[in-house]
């Protein structure tokens, strides 16, 4: 009886593990699309044929052509890479600046911390894609200002949960230990404090790519992100928008990858959590 | 009660001091200058002199600090200047705008809570059966798709295909707010679904709920009575959390659907470098962000006992 059930979770946790590396390749597959986009396109995204234009999908264009006459396909992919790999620097400045400052709010305390979280506290007191707009407003359009308008709002929730994380680590036994060891402050955030936390800040940094994907992507639909001849997703849609009635695939296109993007993300962050055995959290937003 | 809500108004002046200051800093950093911008929109052009004496009689001489207690001033009268397109008063431009986004932003909350609150309980209670195996597909499909896709996308449904609503909200009465406040309605309910769901299921491990059982309470009652109750607060912070998301969100449907709200103005006005629209948008929007805030927080005393009588001011 006892082995029968061993054997079942032992099963239950294959599986579970199967799971995991099957999305984490197909995470890395993303990626590594997007890093060699150009070499992955059938035609030049950029090339335009105005004897082509709108064509619909099939044929020598897979999924037809816009109205400049460039091939969706190659846009869509070359697309990949402005949307997944602003998206991914974002998050990866975002999570590092947050964390690191939490760290040391919650390591430090006093004067530092009390500064921090004013900080924070301002940048919460917008909501996150108000105060995006008016920084995008302010910077003028482009990929990268959009971003930074991104970045602003969204540092407080790293730096909120970092800081939380260390004051409670900061109370067990074992940081006491490694004090009583000798260990410096520096090896103590190295060695104990930042491998604790980093679970949950990467199940919330994994949360956010899908999430920031989709906000950059809605800043350049807006015409506040990437600009023209660019192929980025958002903007790719809002070009097709007024087309919509009669040629949908010039927006659904851009849409759908979006959408699959997203859902790889989102999928790679549920695993982890499930992984890492984090319970509920990351909500925010 | 009034002790409490004191404090927490008392604690809300640093935070309106930061979003006067910086909405007021915003536009200054724009580097705009309101005589520059009008000879720009207008298109003449000012001798050197007559424009130092536009910026003198506007007060743009002063120094910083100066200019912005008139601001703020002016604030307190309604005043936030003129738009540089259209030359109308911001705030009363602004004023006549914002009920049709809270009409939308109410609509969308309440199709929300209609939403996800009776699936999120199925979905718990189901827990690993079919119903709620497609619910939480259903929820992580909608948390993955953008509002304009959605926008987009029921657009195309349900006012080209089968025109059941207008395409242009504005122009539709009624009906014409149901598809933007649905796309609005359809991402938060997809993120509610799974907390709700969460917070039932917690709720429903606890000890009271298996005693309920024992002494032999319908199972329904327990549910109704009791667990939900228990979630309400967590509901409540879930719902003003979303609000932020909600406020800037109106932004982008209400541009999509031609909903004429303040989302909609503002975009228009980023477009035209509307310089003191934005900043209307901005700081009555963070307001209303704040005030929501405040809100909740109050509810939550309301809500739960353990909470109101605790050590009260804690929070």
């Amino acid at each position: 009886m006892r082995g029968k059930m061993d054997k079942i979770l032992q099963k239950r946790k294959t599986v579970k593990e199967i799971y995991f590396i099957a999305i984490l390749a197909l995470a890395i597959l993303v990626l590594l699309g997007a890093a060699f986009a150009q070499y992955l396109c059938p035609y030049d995204p950029n090339a335009q044929d105005l004897a082509l234009a709108l064509q619909p999908p099939g044929g020598e264009h897979l999924l037809g052509t816009d109205r400049y006459g460039r091939d969706m396909l190659s846009r869509i992919i070359v697309g990949a890479k402005v949307s997944v790999f602003s998206a991914l620097t974002l998050v990866a400045a975002v999570c590092a600046v947050g964390t690191a400052l939490g760290v040391l709010c919650g390591f430090c305390g006093g004067w530092l911390d009390e500064a921090v979280m004013r900080l924070c506290d301002m940048c919460l007191a917008f909501p996150g894609l108000v105060l995006a707009l008016a920084v995008a407003a302010l910077l003028g359009g482009g990929i990268e200002n959009a971003a930074i308008a991104l970045g602003v709002v969204s540092w407080p929730k790293y730096a909120r949960l970092a800081r939380g994380q260390t004051m409670t680590l900061k109370q067990e036994d074992f940081i006491a230990a490694a004090r009583l060891a000798g260990d410096s402050a520096g090896q103590l955030i190295r060695r104990h404090i930042l491998p604790n936390l980093a679970g949950p800040v990467l199940v919330m940094a994994a949360l956010d790519i899908g999430t920031m994907m989709m906000e950059l992507a809605g800043l350049s639909f807006l015409g506040l992100g990437a600009l023209p001849p660019t192929a980025e997703w958002g903007s790719m849609m809002s070009d097709g928008r007024t087309l919509f009635q009669t040629k949908p695939w010039v927006m659904l296109g851009p849409g759908a990858a979006i959408f699959l993007t997203v859902a790889v993300f989102n999928l790679l962050a549920d695993a982890l959590r499930d992984r890492l055995d984090i319970r509920s959290m990351g909500n925010e937003m | 009660m009034a002790k409490i809500i004191g404090r927490r108004l008392a604690q809300l002046v640093p935070t309106l001091f930061v979003i006067t200051l910086l909405s007021f800093a915003m536009m200054r950093l724009a580097g705009s200058d309101v005589v520059a911008q009008k000879m720009q929109n207008t298109g003449t052009v000012l001798s050197a002199q007559a424009a130092e004496a536009a910026r003198e009689e506007l007060g743009l001489d002063r120094p910083f600090w100066e200019q912005y207690g008139l601001w703020l001033g002016g604030l307190f009268r309604g005043d936030m200047g003129v738009s540089y397109v259209s030359g109308r008063d911001v705030f009363a431009a602004f004023t006549e705008k914002l009920p049709a986004t809270l009409v939308l932003m109410a609509l969308s909350l309440g199709l929300t809570v209609a939403l996800s609150l009776p699936l999120g309980i199925l979905a718990a209670v189901k827990k690993n059966r079919a119903a709620d195996v497609i619910l939480r597909i259903a929820s992580f499909l909608g948390n993955s798709m953008p509002n304009f896709f959605v926008a987009l996308v029921l657009l195309y449904l349900f006012a080209i295909r089968y025109p059941l609503f207008p395409v242009l909200s504005s122009q539709g009465g009624a009906r014409g707010v149901v598809l933007p406040a649905l796309t609005l309605a359809i991402a938060m309910s997809a993120k509610y679904l799974r907390q709700v769901r969460t917070a039932v299921l917690e709720e429903l491990g606890r000890d009271y709920v298996t005693g309920a059982r024992a002494r032999g309470v319908p199972f329904g009652w327990t549910l109704w009575r009791s667990v939900l109750r228990g979630c309400l607060v967590q509901l409540v912070t879930l719902l003003t959390l979303s609000m932020g998301s909600l406020l800037g969100g109106t932004a982008i449907v209400e541009s999509i659907f031609g909903w004429d709200g303040v989302g909609k103005l503002a975009v228009d006005a980023i477009g035209m470098r509307d310089y003191p629209m934005i900043q209307a948008y901005v700081m009555w929007m963070a307001l209303i962000y704040v005030a929501v805030n405040l809100a909740a927080d109050l509810s939550y005393r309301l809500l739960d006992p353990r909470i109101r009588l605790g050590e009260d001011g804690t929070i």
